[in-house]
Formats: C-alpha cells, structure tokens, sequence
C-alpha cells in the first residue's frame, strides 16, 4: 500500500467528518420526522374534536331561529381558530337570516373580543381569520384597527380586510379601495369584480366614476372593467363617453366588452375597420350583441379578415343576430368566395346545431 | 506526476465535486424549506372560501394519445369529472394504429365536426376534428402520426379555445381540484406564463373511476425507489429552484401554460427527447431576452399521480430518456447561460444542471470506480475507502431523509409513521445499488445523444410491466 502523505490523511479525515456529519444529519432529521408525524396528529385531533362539538351547533344556529337564552358550552381559547374557521366558512356558505343568527352566536361567544386581540398576532393565518371574522360581525367600532390592513403586503390579507370594511360600510368603503385599485399591481381582476359587486352600484358608481374622470389611460383601463359588474344606466353612459373620447386601444377594448347602448353603433361600425385586430374582433362581438339590420353587411365582410379571432366573432355575432335563420346563414356561406369566410360559418353553424 | 500525487489529487477532486454537490443541494433544501412553509401558510389561507372565490381562467386540456386504447377512455371518462367552472378537452390522436380513435367515438358519441382549424403551429395534416354530442366541451383532433408527443400537442394548442392550456398524459391521474389549484398562479400573478404541479407516484394507490382513491406505497422496491426520488425532485428541487424564478422543468405529466406565450417561442419542439423541459428554457431565453417580466412557477400540492415503471427495462428506457432530454434541452438553450440577461437561471440553475445533473453520473461512475480500482490494488487504505464511501452514501441519504421531512410537513400523503420509515430505509438502500445503476443509464443516455437519432412516440414510451408510460421528473 501506498504511503499516504499528510495532505491525503486531512483528505480521508474531511470525508469522515463530512460522511458522519450527513448520517448523523439524517438521523437527526429521521427523528424529526417522528415528532412532525406526532405533532400533526394531535392537531388533526384537537381540530376534529372541535368540528364535532361545534358543527352541530353552528348548523343548528343557522337552521333554527335565535334563541338568547341558548346555553353554549364553554369556547375555549385554545379552540378558538378552529372554530373561527369553521364559523367564517359557515358565513360564507349562507345568507339572510342565518348570517344574522351566526352572528349572534358569536356575540354570545364574545368572539368579537378575541378576534380583535387575534388582528395583533403576528401569524398571518390567525390575522386573516380576525380580520375576516370582524367583517362578517359588521362591527363599526374595529374600522381603524381593519382600514391599514388594505396596504397589507400580504395579498390575500389586504383583499380579506377590502371585503371585511364593504361588509361594514360599503360606502365609507369603496373610496378607499378605488385608488388603491390603481396603486397595487397583485389585486387580481376578478376578485375585485366580486368585492365590487358586493358593495353594490349605489357605493361603487360614483366613486369609478371620478376615478375615471381623473385617470391616466392605463388607469382608466384597469377600473373600466369593473362596470362590467354594475348593471344600469350611469354604468352605460360612461361606457359611452370613454368610447367617444378615448384613443387608447386598452380603454377601448374594456370598453366594447361592455357596450349595450344602441346610440354607440355609428362609432361601433368604425372600428371594425380599426387597424388593431383586437378591436375589431371585439367590435365584431358587440354588434352581434346591439347589432340592427344594416350591420349585417359589416358583419359578413368581417368574415374575411386576416385574424381567425375576427372571422370567428364576426361569424358568431350573425348567427346570433335574430334575423339570421339557418336557411339566410347557409345562403351566406354558399355566397362567399373567399375559404376562409366559408370555413369558419361552416363551423359556427356546426356549433349551433349541437348547442 | 507520480501515482500517489495522481491518487491524492483525484481525491481532492472527487471529494470537492460531492461535497459541492451536496452543498448545492442543501442550499436549495434551505431556500425551498422556506418557500414551503409561506406556500403553507397561503393554502391554509385559502380553505377559507371568501379569499378565493371562483374567478378561474377556462382552461383547454390537451390530451395527446398514441395508442392509448387501454386507458384512453378511462382518461377522458376522469378528466369529464374535474371540478373546475369552464375548460374544455382536447384529446388529440396521433395516428394511433391501434383502436383508439374508435374506442372514442364510440365511447362519447363523437361525431365529425367542420372546424375552421388555425395552423399557427405547424404540424403533421389533420384528418378531421370531432365533437362530442353528449359532452359539449370535449373535442378530439384525428391527425396523421407526426413522430411524437410534441406534434400532437402542437395539433392540440392550435385547436385550443381558451388562454391556458395544460398538457397531460393519458395514464396521468389527476385529483378533482388539480386545476382549481394549478390555476392560482395566474390569478395571483399577471406575469405567470408556466405552472407546474407536484408529480407523485400511483404505484401502490387505490383508483377508483379515474381517481386516486386511497394512497400507499407500493411493495415493489424500484416504485419504492421512485417515491423517495420524486419526493425529492418535487419537494425542494422543483419548490426550491421555482421560488427563485429559475424552474428548468415543468413535468409533462402536467403543466399549465399561456397559450400565446408558447405560440410566440414557437410551441414545443419536435427534435428533442425532453420537450418538456425544453419548451420550459426555451421560455426563460425568450421572455429574458425580450426583457419581459414573467414569472415559471410550481406547485407544491400533489395534483397530479403517474405510474412508475416497476422494471428494469421500463426503468432503464426511461432514465436513458430523460438524459437526452437533458443534454438536448441544455445544448439547444446554451444561450440562456451566456446571455447578458441570464439572471438566476441562466446564471446559476442552468450551470448547476450542466455540472451536476448533466456531468453528475460521469463523476459519480468515475469516482466509484476510481474508488473501487485504488482499494483493490492497495493503493487506497481500507479507512480511506471506508471515509469515501460513508460520505457519499450518508450525503445521499441526508438529501433524502430532508425530503421527508419536507413530507411531513407538509402534505403528508403517506400519513402513517411507518411509511415515512419504510421509505427512510429505501433512502439508505437506494445508495447500495439503485443509484449507481441509475447513473450508468443516464452514461448510455449521453452516449445515446452523442450519436443520436430523433425521438419517436415508440421510443419516448417506458416499457414498464403497467404497459403506461412515465414523464421526466
């Protein structure tokens, strides 16, 4: 054997160190997962057992009608998330007279109190479960403590405390999310369209409205398509406004996803020649949607647009059309020279006979 | 150079390259661990209903099948099932010789529908697009075969009506809410063009109408093998590299993508053994060089089961396969590494894989048998081949036993304690073989892309003994 000089010995001796040091490392975490696997199982079990003693009467609270003198077992702290979990999803589930039960219920728990405590935690779990609690308990007097929470870095957290204060007053509400609408990036569309809808057309409308009266164009893109989710008349005229004063392609396009009024169509027909396929494709939609008789002719010319997204809402849009019976639509296709045109009726009539 | 400078200077080599390896390793343990834990503590977050209420995008599921006849069906029966508000079922037929495209008339009542169908990718010819009469929302693409799965997905993304599709395989398991859960990405984020999910292993588990009824692990030691494996590719190798923006892989078994995303980097690419991961870097060099902000994300939840190959062979096909992939994916996005905007993945992640998952089984074989050769003929003392072998095992099972733990505490699909220890002792008895043979494959596969020829869907498919094929973890 070779005599092993002192730089190989410090070689062998590193690898010994470092192979017992990793075994010893897995031994170490072996044993953590044993107290993980322990650990979990008696939290599975604590939540359960709350389940079981607290479902039958939230269920119960919901279903029959509040009686004051009902005698509640003792909630106690260490119960307190579970059960918060468990009443917030009830509240989520039900409306009307049951929400106002559960309610109750939590007053009598004094469940207010503890929530308000929990809005101090540093877990953002237990936070948002507070914070979502004093919404559904409408509590007027938490406003101050939920209001910094809208800037909350953590996403969930800040849309948690938005729909906590439109549950407590839409109102006072609504001013405060619109401009933040515009300063977070992370608030997702479509969430913000519930919450909206939620607060309802009388809090909502007034206050887009200036915010869009005011806006830059990107801005004005990003709060346009909440009107979508406020139905009525205000919502429409300011639809229209945008339409008529608006060049930028974002405001446009939110625009035509939602114009209803028959006085936009002379402007609807321009830009169905508009050099953006987008619009046009939409442009396509909406006169399918408010189109009259005159607009067929626009309609049919868009079935032979460079854009398969054009040709195919162009298509849609006259088959919707109520004038359009099956037999006017094949005489359509049968008239068109280019294949393209005829393809895609082909298709949109195939469609309507297995709808 | 005498012979003992030689043997000492390997040593050092040798050594450096493990323990650098593992250090890497552990590295990337410490940066998924903590994005585990902020992924946790959202997902508890989001069982409370009002946080995140359905404002899904409507997904297209692409389904490629290549005679698929024996599970075909099956698949399409489970996918009808998902709970997800709007998405649509794209199964696409390959020119399967076997009864496939029969079986799927017959089965859903298709019937030849006159789609104006969009080439914006190019493919092999279309025969013809059917619908369902009984299942509006699914449609099969019947086209010419065109080589492998990368065409027929192609076909799929071109026929697809919705803004994300997600790609899936025909034996791929999926839960109810996988869509639901690997949608949320993109809904948190605008920038997100890529998800992946947690691939884990059906061996062992109970299915039941298309879905994993009761999970458990296998009795077969190389699905066993598997299941510590794909614990620790999902868990903090994809968890870890994802949190940093440098994800260089998104399964095939089941990925969601934006549809123009991939339509704009040219869709999936049909020269490659690996096109998942392929299309994946291909999507980092595009939207980095363009300067566009993005974002290739994972999830960590367990959406989606496969089965593993429970023999040599299939295990061998597939582990051949995966090392094309690798060296073809590498090789044709070098640029990523050298772009002035590499950033973390191209600067970090891509060299990592070039010099440990890549290079890996090289050094490994080599410093075994280097190992093995200095013992026998006595130029390596007894305690000095001890010390080598002990730290390269014990760093092997260290790496292991931090996926269990992850395990644990995370989704805890093996609940029992003595699964976690079942497969603990696999995570020791995996070094005493499995993963040198593991090693000497992903060699063949190296020399196999050296000398290669152009994947087919015959050669892309295990032979496992289920007859299913597996994806790249």
């Amino acid at each position: 054997m070779l005599a092993l000089s002192t730089n190989s010995d410090f070689v062998v001796q590193l690898a010994w160190w470092a192979g017992k040091a990793a075994a010893i490392g897995a031994v170490l975490l072996l044993i953590c997962v044993f107290l993980l696997h322990v650990r979990q199982r008696s939290v599975d079990r604590h939540r359960k057992n709350v389940i079981v003693k607290w479902r039958p009467i939230l269920t119960e609270t919901i279903l029959r009608s509040w009686d004051e003198t009902i005698r509640l077992p003792r909630l106690h702290s260490d119960d307190m998330e579970a059960f918060l979990h468990e009443w917030n999803v009830f509240h989520d589930s039900i409306t009307g007279e049951g929400s106002i039960h559960l309610n109750k219920l939590a007053r009598k728990l004094k469940i207010d109190r503890a929530a308000r405590r929990m809005l101090r935690d540093k877990r953002v779990y237990t936070k948002l479960l507070a914070v979502a609690t004093l919404g559904h308990l409408k509590d007027q007097t938490c406003w101050e403590l939920l209001e910094p929470e809208l800037d909350a870095d953590n996403l969930p957290l800040s849309l948690v405390a938005a729909r906590a204060l439109v549950q407590i007053d839409a109102t006072r509400a609504v001013p405060l999310i619109i401009p933040r609408i515009l300063e977070r990036d992370d608030w997702p569309p479509g969430r913000l369209g519930s919450l909206l809808q939620e607060a309802g057309p009388g809090a909502v409308v007034d206050s887009l409205r200036s915010a869009i009266s005011s806006g830059t164009p990107e801005g004005i893109g990003k709060l346009v398509i909440f009107l979508d989710a406020m139905p009525g008349p205000e919502a429409d005229e300011i639809i229209s406004q945008l339409l008529r004063d608006s060049d930028d392609g974002r405001v446009i396009a939110s625009c035509l996803n939602m114009v209803k009024n028959p006085a936009d169509l002379p402007l609807l027909r321009q830009l169905t020649c508009h050099h953006f396929w987008h619009i046009r494709m939409l442009s396509a939609k909406a006169l399918g949607r408010i189109g009259k008789k005159e607009d067929t002719d626009q309609l049919i010319r868009l079935l032979t647009d460079s854009q398969w997204w054009v040709r195919y809402r162009a298509a849609q849009a006259l088959a919707r059309l109520p004038w359009i019976s099956q037999q006017i639509l094949e005489r359509i296709q049968s008239e068109q020279t280019d294949g393209f045109a005829a393809d895609i009726l082909e298709q949109v009539m195939a469609e309507g006979e297995y709808a | 150079m005498t012979l003992q400078d030689f043997i000492i200077s390997a040593q050092w080599v040798f050594l450096a390259y493990f323990i650098s390896l593992n250090l890497g390793y552990l590295m990337l343990n410490l940066v998924a661990m903590s994005a585990l834990r902020r992924y946790l503590a959202e997902r508890s977050i989001t069982s409370l209903p009002a946080v995140y209420s359905s404002f899904e995008l409507p997904i297209s599921i692409l389904l490629p099948a290549y005679n698929e006849a024996s599970v075909i069906s099956q698949s399409v029966r489970a996918l009808l099932q998902l709970e997800y508000p709007e998405f649509e079922i794209v199964v696409i037929n390959d020119g399967s010789t076997d009864k496939t495209m029969q079986l799927l008339i017959d089965e859903f009542s298709l019937k030849y529908f006159p789609e104006a169908y969009r080439a914006r990718l190019p493919t092999a010819p279309i025969r013809g697009v059917y619908r369902s009469t009984v299942y509006p929302n699914l449609r099969v693409i019947d086209k010419k075969n065109g080589g492998g799965k990368s065409d027929a997905i192609n076909a799929g993304i071109n026929d697809a009506r919705y803004p994300l599709f997600c790609v899936i395989d025909a034996d791929s398991i999926l839960q109810r809410d996988s869509l639901t859960r690997v949608v949320q990405p993109f809904l948190e984020d605008k920038t997100t063009v890529a998800v992946g999910g947690t691939v884990r292993i059906a061996n062992g588990c109970t299915v039941n109408d298309g879905f994993i009824e009761k999970v458990d692990l296998p009795q077969n030691a190389l699905a066993l093998f598997q299941i510590v494996e794909y614990l620790r590719a999902f868990l903090f190798g994809r968890l870890g590299w994802a949190s940093l923006n440098a994800l260089m892989n998104i399964s095939g078994a089941f990925g969601l993508f934006r549809k123009e995303v991939v339509i704009a980097v040219g869709g999936f690419n049909t020269d490659t053994w690996g096109e998942d991961m392929e299309l994946t870097l291909r999507l980092h060099r595009y939207l980095r060089e363009k300067g566009q902000p993005y974002r290739i994300t994972f999830v960590a939840d367990p959406i989606c089961w496969t089965e593993a190959p429970e023999d040599l062979r299939g295990l061998a096909n597939q582990r051949i396969r995966w090392q094309r992939g690798l060296a073809e994916s590498l090789v044709m996005n070098y640029k990523l590494m050298t772009s002035g905007r590499g950033g973390v993945v191209g600067w970090f992640a891509f060299p990592f894989h070039v010099i440990f998952e890549f290079l890996g089984p090289v050094v490994e074989i080599t410093g075994l048998a280097f190992i093995i050769i200095a013992y026998w003929f006595g130029w390596l003392s007894l305690e000095s081949f001890a010390a080598f072998m002990l730290v390269a095992i014990g760093m092997g099972i260290l790496l292991s036993t931090s996926a269990l733990v992850f395990e644990a505490m995370s989704f805890r699909v093996y609940p029992r304690l003595f699964q976690s220890f079942r497969l603990f002792l696999m995570s020791i008895a995996e070094n005493l073989g499995y993963r040198q043979l593991n090693s000497i494959w992903r060699i063949i596969g190296m020399i196999g892309w050296a000398f290669g020829t152009q994947p087919t869907w015959g050669e892309m498919r295990a032979s496992s003994k289920l007859g299913k094929k597996a994806r790249s973890v």
